[in-house]
């Protein structure tokens, strides 16, 4: 059982600065990973990431555990969980996390990104009995992350806020808030970023995400497409100015997946992330 | 079938379809479209998947892509992607058809050696997310009986990939792991192809050219023939060879791993 404690501002891991955190082990308290990619247990990254988690402790983020999917032939998916499932063993992280979405469904195709669910009872159920499953075979709580969304369904009665803390109330899951993600999906479907927040139960919520995005017209609208191959934006920097005054100091991270820049950079961003932080924490204990 | 799954099965299926107008989207009625069509919608999960998998086709074939050119090689990828799209969440599984579909692919027929060239980073793909294996304590191998050796049989390292090209895709691939230097090109009139060992060191994959007969010798074992035989067989290719010499030299780079005087456990 891993007793370590993720807290304050961490930085997604990527390739090209394994050799920095190896050598200069720069001041980061806590890294987080994509876990499928260190699904390969022999592969060069596994055994950077070896090397690197001794000094830092680990956040696992997946991206295919499809748990909005329906489908009942699960053996893509059953297959998908068991290699999340060795390398959770192996890595160890103090948090394990995955999204509100789907990505397989009964055909043999899969489509590796993050696809919108609709918000029912229907769509409850399905990624109720999901999540618990997946607790079951990890033995362990897992936290979902909101999605990005550039779809509405016309039947989807439930808000996303509404779902989000109904999966944790039936299923004890807690929630990954990415605050970009609130403020794209917002501009995308017109709702208030700041009442949506405000609408998420406080205690479930046990990691921050921050990241850049793109705009891209699309038949004469803006879309905000969750690219994370920027810099976090002002009015993303101002949402998460409210994120900490609601929910606190929650370990938040820098994503940045695209054109990934000089750890430099990221540091540079993790510093505005960690002045918000400590500004806010002493405002409440002043 | 339910709403959900069927709603999701149309999704997948207009996502994948090619030929995506305002009027066949499936899920139009699923959507709403105050202000973007359903076709709009779903183009933009159609392009982000798109994307999401040519990334790791960049990652497992950078020398295509030096080869055919950034621009080139997204539109091959596309092409690629219409037939074979991900089976798995794990994306390291994606792209062993690559180099298939390349021998087929019309836009590249002036290139007869970028098959192999796939073939080969494939191979090294391969190679670089296979499983380590501890290998034996071959000190004990030194003192086996004349029987025992001649039953002997071994395990390669799971990271060792063997593989011949008419074409000198071994020259092509170094070439292509810098950036252009003056006097770099390759004068494939006159490169002739060859044998190559991929396997893993550490954390570094390694290829080399290798003799016929030195493949020949770990063709045969990778294909569970005995120490002995392999040995017969690569002595048909050169009556010269050492046969102490090229195991000593596979021994200390790890590419022949375990020994076994019984025949190997599930082989």
């Amino acid at each position: 059982m891993n007793t370590q404690k993720i807290e304050g501002v961490g930085l997604g891991l990527r390739h090209c600065h394994f050799q920095e955190f190896i050598d200069d082990k720069p001041k980061v308290p806590w890294l987080e990973v994509h876990t499928e990619n260190f699904f390969s247990v022999g592969c060069a990254a596994s055994k950077y990431l070896d090397k690197i988690r001794q000094d830092y402790p680990l956040s696992a983020h997946s991206v295919g555990l499809s748990l909005g999917s329906a489908s009942v032939d699960c053996s893509v998916r059953e297959q998908h969980l068991q290699q999340v499932k060795q390398t959770i063993d192996r890595l160890e992280p103090v948090l394990v996390s995955d999204h509100l979405s789907w990505s397989a469904s009964d055909s043999v195709n899969y489509l590796p990104d993050l696809l919108p669910v609709p918000y029912t009872e229907e769509a409850l159920d399905v990624m109720v009995q999901n999540i618990d499953h997946v607790q079951a075979v990890l033995k362990r709580q897992i936290l979902i992350e909101n999605p990005s969304s550039y779809l509405s369904y016309k039947d989807s009665p439930i808000s996303e806020w509404a779902f989000l803390n109904a999966l944790v109330e039936r299923t004890g899951c807690g929630l990954l808030l990415d605050v970009n993600n609130i403020y794209v999906s917002a501009h995308n479907h017109g709702f208030d970023a700041e009442h949506y927040l405000q609408q998420i139960a406080v205690e479930p919520v046990q990691e921050i995400h921050l990241a850049g995005y793109a705009v891209r017209q699309v038949e004469g609208q803006n879309v905000l497409i969750d690219t994370h191959g920027h810099r976090v934006y002002g009015p993303v920097w101002d949402l998460y100015i409210k994120a900490v005054e609601r929910f606190g100091a929650v370990p938040t991270l820098i994503e940045w997946d695209v054109d990934v820049p000089d750890l430099a950079v990221l540091m540079d961003e993790k510093a505005k992330a960690d002045t918000i932080m400590s500004k806010i924490s002493k405002g409440k204990a002043a | 079938m339910t709403k959900l799954r069927e709603l999701q099965r149309q999704f997948i299926s207009d996502c994948l379809s090619a030929d995506l107008t305002d009027d066949n989207v499936s899920i139009e009625t699923d959507v709403d479209t105050q202000t973007i069509s359903a076709k709009g919608q779903m183009g933009i999960y159609r392009e982000s998947a798109i994307g999401n998998i040519i990334i790791p086709m960049q990652i497992t074939y950078p020398v295509i892509e030096k080869l055919v050119g950034r621009e080139f090689f997204r539109a091959t990828c596309r092409q690629y992607i219409k037939t074979y799209w991900p089976k798995t969440g794990n994306m390291d599984d994606y792209g062993q058809e690559f180099a298939e579909f390349l021998s087929n692919f019309e836009p590249v027929k002036e290139l007869p050696y970028i098959s192999d060239v796939a073939r080969l980073e494939w191979l090294y793909h391969e190679s670089s997310i296979a499983d380590d294996m501890e290998p034996s304590d071959w000190t004990s191998f030194a003192s086996l009986s004349e029987d025992d050796i001649e039953k002997t049989e071994i395990l390669l390292h799971p990271t060792v990939r063997l593989f011949y090209s008419l074409y000198p895709v071994k020259e092509i691939w170094d070439i292509n792991q810098h950036e252009p230097q003056a006097n770099s090109e390759l004068d494939l009139d006159t490169l002739e192809g060859g044998y190559i060992l991929c396997y893993r060191q550490g954390i570094k994959t390694v290829t080399l050219t290798i003799a016929e007969a030195d493949y020949t010798f770990l063709f045969a074992i990778l294909n569970g023939k005995t120490l002995y035989q392999s040995a017969e067989l690569a002595l048909d290719i050169d009556q010269g060879l050492d046969i102490q010499g090229i195991m000593a030299t596979y021994l200390k780079n790890g590419v022949l791993c375990q020994f076994f005087t019984q025949p190997i456990p599930n082989a």
